[in-house]
């Protein structure tokens, strides 16, 4: 019995081997691609995600603050002196809140959620934990202001109690809070925790003047990708919002994604509208400061 | 008892795997694509909140709300003039922002909105109410939003 050994020639297994390699070279290239293109949606949905969540709760409560439910004075048991309520109040060039480029803003709003309670509301930057990362913080207290009126028992039971406080949004690289008037103007100074050059400005008291004044505000919110995206580094210039608010940063060159938000929100209980009668062609508003 | 040993030829090999790469590049592209639409997706987000921004100007200015409509941005580059009246000035700032001017510099290059000829943004104002609607993909998509004001 005759046995016919064809195998392969040296040169057919060295042919076979170069076409192997080459696909697995492919297969091992396009693993490597469409992880990185993952890693890129998956950095820039995320960014997506939590700027939709918060700038949805910024926006509203924007539009509430200064909101005063009817029967507020009569019923609630804090203390309302008009001359220390404050309405809104941007923090800038504070150091425990100013960001990791440490030009960027916080806000607190007030508005009554009930007869008897009002809320202030506080975003404000804070580092997360020990790293260097900044994230965005919102914490809201019931009844924030003052001792409670006479009738009222000693202090209120929910006197200047916390009820919510979270960490929304990591990797934050600036926020800015641009108080505008009905013009379009820049409103300056509106702080509750005034810096030297607000103070320089009118301060406290200027404020105060400046809250009901406030009929729009623009928030920037720039955002970096928790992890690197680009192949090269490159360099970002931030530039939001107008002085004397507002920041200019140059980021040094690195790989991050970075992406700004924006958006304007007429503070409808702030500065009011005023409403004309039709039959007298006088004013029916509250105040007579606004009304174009 | 002959056995014949009948593999694949080498081009029948080859060939085989030219198919294949061609099935790759395809879904190579469809990675790119992803990536892309990720992109648009991040820029519908954005024009969302920044037609909230058209509405609320017109919420603020109700009396004088007619004066909002008209706005017809048909190109990607402009330049604005001082203007006096405000919603003059509303819309100035509308073009500026609408295409995130001076927003982000990346490597000295501004970062704007995704902008080709054809792409367009008018608003509409009348019985009370106004509307921003927005033509992208060479005014091939449309979109609007609006607001009651009235």
């Amino acid at each position: 019995m005759i046995k016919k050994n064809s195998g392969f020639t040296l040169a057919e297994i060295l042919v076979a081997i170069v076409i192997g390699a080459i696909s697995i070279l492919a297969a091992f290239s396009s693993y490597n691609y469409f992880n990185k293109s993952y890693q890129s949606v998956s950095q820039k949905a995320a960014i997506n995600s939590s700027a939709r969540e918060v700038l949805a709760m910024l926006a509203r409560d924007l539009r509430n603050t200064g909101y005063y439910h009817v029967d507020f004075e009569n019923n609630n048991c804090e203390a309302l002196r008009e001359s220390q309520y404050d309405y809104i109040g941007i923090t800038h060039n504070k150091k425990w809140i100013n960001g990791k480029y440490k030009q960027s803003d916080g806000l607190m709003v007030t508005y009554s959620i009930s007869a008897k309670e009002r809320i202030r509301i506080q975003y404000f930057l804070t580092q997360y934990q020990n790293s260097s990362d900044w994230y965005l913080k919102r914490v809201v207290n019931i009844n924030p202001n003052g001792h409670p009126r006479s009738g009222c028992g000693a202090w209120t039971r929910n006197y200047n109690m916390p009820v919510d406080d979270e960490v929304l949004v990591p990797y934050i690289e600036d926020l800015q809070i641009i108080p505008k008037d009905k013009d379009g103007n820049i409103v300056f100074p509106v702080c509750t925790s005034c810096s030297t050059y607000e103070n320089s400005q009118g301060g406290q008291s200027k404020s105060k003047q400046n809250m009901k004044k406030v009929h729009t505000v623009d928030v920037y919110m720039t955002l970096r990708s928790p992890k690197e995206v680009y192949a090269k580094a490159k360099t970002t210039k931030i530039i939001n919002g107008e002085a004397p608010y507002g920041s200019n940063i140059d980021v040094p060159a690195d790989k991050y994604y970075r992406e700004t938000f924006f958006v304007s929100v007429h503070t409808r209980n702030l500065a009011k509208h005023v409403a004309i009668s039709e039959q007298t062609g006088t004013s029916i508003g509250e105040t007579a400061s606004y009304n174009k | 008892m002959a056995k014949s040993n009948k593999g694949i030829s080498l081009i029948e090999s080859l060939v085989c795997i030219v198919i294949i790469g061609i099935g790759f590049i395809a879904i190579m592209q469809l990675s790119a694509f992803s990536i892309n639409s990720m992109d648009r997706a991040t820029e519908k987000n954005k024009l969302n909140y920044l037609s909230e921004m058209v509405m609320e100007d017109m919420i603020g200015d109700p009396d004088n709300a007619s004066s909002y409509g008209g706005f017809n941005q048909t190109s990607c580059t402009y330049s604005n003039t001082s203007e006096s009246n405000l919603h003059q000035k509303k819309k100035n700032k509308w073009r500026d922002k609408l295409q995130e001017k001076n927003f982000l510099k990346i490597d000295n290059k501004e970062k704007k909105l995704r902008c080709v000829s054809g792409d367009t943004k008018k608003t509409f104002v009348g019985n009370g109410a106004g509307r921003l609607n927005f033509f992208t993909g060479k005014g091939k998509r449309k979109k609007y939003l609006g607001v009651v004001f009235k």
